[in-house]
């Protein structure tokens, strides 16, 4: 049989059913449940469940004190101490490690009692061909790895040193030379300036000079053309007297010629 | 009911503190056996898998960095003891030539409880936690990381589901 209570009030009868509606709010859910029959069905319904799983539960309360009870006895028997086991590692396995501390020692002092005695000079000359170029070699080949990183860090910072100084004196040069370069250049400027300013001066003169020359040979030659020019005048006059004055002698020749 | 603390008292038993131990067994034992119990559905193995939970939490308890979670880490292990089970118990299944019905063994209520495991999971587990742990919402709500309301409206709805179902069964 399927239950159809409103759709807007379900909620809130599950809300009623768990006792989470305020007095007033539940006041009002019971009066819709008393007029609904769906609701009021639905609501039936689940305090049916409910009263039937409560009962359901209680008749499961006997075991579960029973099995509650059990689990208390077995852990009052547990020889488990959490404490100890919350140890970390080494302290849980500490007499494994004592063990096999004492073993290793005990091996090792009976290794070396038992050992075969040797001849002291045997053994260095057996040492001395055999072992000793091995442990010569082996021992350089480990210096040089071992060093070969510190060099290379050596050299690396070496370089880097070498690099940043050469690096500041040539920045320092470079800025020594700009000033250089800079206080030169104004002195040429300044040169450049003063000869440039005398050679006005001499070029200055020199108009001068020639304006004065022109001049005065415009003068002077205002003055021969003027002179010149009286003289050819007074030349002219000269002339035209004296041809006036050989006119009659010249028409009588030509009358005397004729 | 002692007043100390989850925290407290997983602190005290981590240090050999057994009759500490022994309070937070009597406060979690039926929130634990209820979730057991919702995914098991038979109640013998719900009660075995939660005991072997709590004597397990005893010994791995140095594992649990943060006291005041010991609720929800002991339920934690629950589960996957459950899981445990199940997948034990389908293999045995699988060899068995008897066909067990997991609620067979729950008596008088067996309509109930076959009712109950044939509900989906979202609601068969805050149904039996709820009526295995005195209707504790808040501590549900918490264990299954949802909200109180939330919880509320499954319970209710499961017993609605349960309801429709058991009608049938009487048909």
């Amino acid at each position: 049989m399927n239950l159809n209570p409103c759709p807007n009030h379900k909620a809130d009868i599950d809300a009623y059913c768990c006792g989470h509606l305020s007095p007033s709010q539940a006041a009002s859910l019971q009066k819709h449940l008393s007029e609904c029959n769906g609701c009021g069905r639905y609501y039936d319904a689940l305090i049916q469940q409910d009263t039937r799983l409560t009962a359901w539960a209680n008749s499961l309360d006997s075991r579960i004190q029973a099995g509650q009870d059990c689990l208390l006895q077995r852990l009052r028997e547990k020889e488990v101490y959490p404490a100890l086991a919350s140890q970390p590692w080494p302290y849980r396995c500490i007499w494994q490690l004592a063990a096999a501390v004492i073993l290793i020692t005990a091996g090792f002092f009976a290794a070396r009692l038992f050992q075969p005695a040797m001849n002291q000079e045997q053994l260095f000359a057996e040492w001395s061909q055999t072992i000793q170029p091995q442990i010569e070699q082996k021992l350089a080949a480990a210096v040089i790895q071992q060093l070969r990183p510190e060099l290379l860090q050596i050299r690396n910072d070496l370089a880097a040193q070498m690099t940043a100084q050469i690096n500041e004196a040539s920045a320092q040069s470079i800025a020594l030379s700009q000033t250089m370069n800079a206080k030169l250049i104004r002195e040429f400027a300044e040169a450049v300036q003063t000869v440039q300013s005398r050679d006005r001066q001499v070029v200055s003169d020199a108009l001068l000079r020639l304006e004065e020359k022109r001049l005065q040979d415009k003068r002077q030659t205002q003055k021969a053309v003027t002179s010149l020019a009286l003289a050819t005048g007074e030349e002219i006059a000269r002339t035209r007297r004296q041809l006036f004055e050989t006119r009659p002698v010249l028409s009588e020749s030509s009358n005397t010629n004729q | 009911m002692d007043e100390r603390s989850d925290q407290i008292l997983a602190a005290q038993s981590r240090h050999g503190d057994k009759t500490a131990y022994e309070q937070l067994v009597l406060r979690h034992y039926r929130n634990v056996l209820g979730l057991c119990y919702a995914i098991l559905m038979n109640f013998n193995d719900a009660q075995d898998v939660c005991q072997e939970t709590f004597l397990r939490g005893f010994e791995k308890l140095r594992n649990l960095r943060d006291d005041s979670l010991f609720a929800n880490w002991i339920h934690q292990i629950a589960r996957h003891m459950c899981m445990d089970s199940l997948r034990r118990r389908k293999k045995t299944q699988r060899f068995s030539t008897l066909n067990v019905h997991p609620c067979s063994l729950d008596g008088d209520y067996l309509d109930l409880t076959t009712a109950i495991a044939g509900l989906p999971d979202d609601y068969r587990i805050p149904l039996v936690m709820y009526y295995l742990d005195g209707h504790d919402e808040r501590a549900i709500a918490s264990h299954l990381g949802t909200s109180q309301s939330t919880i509320c409206r499954r319970i209710q709805t499961a017993k609605q589901l349960l309801y429709e179902r058991l009608s049938e069964y009487q048909k």
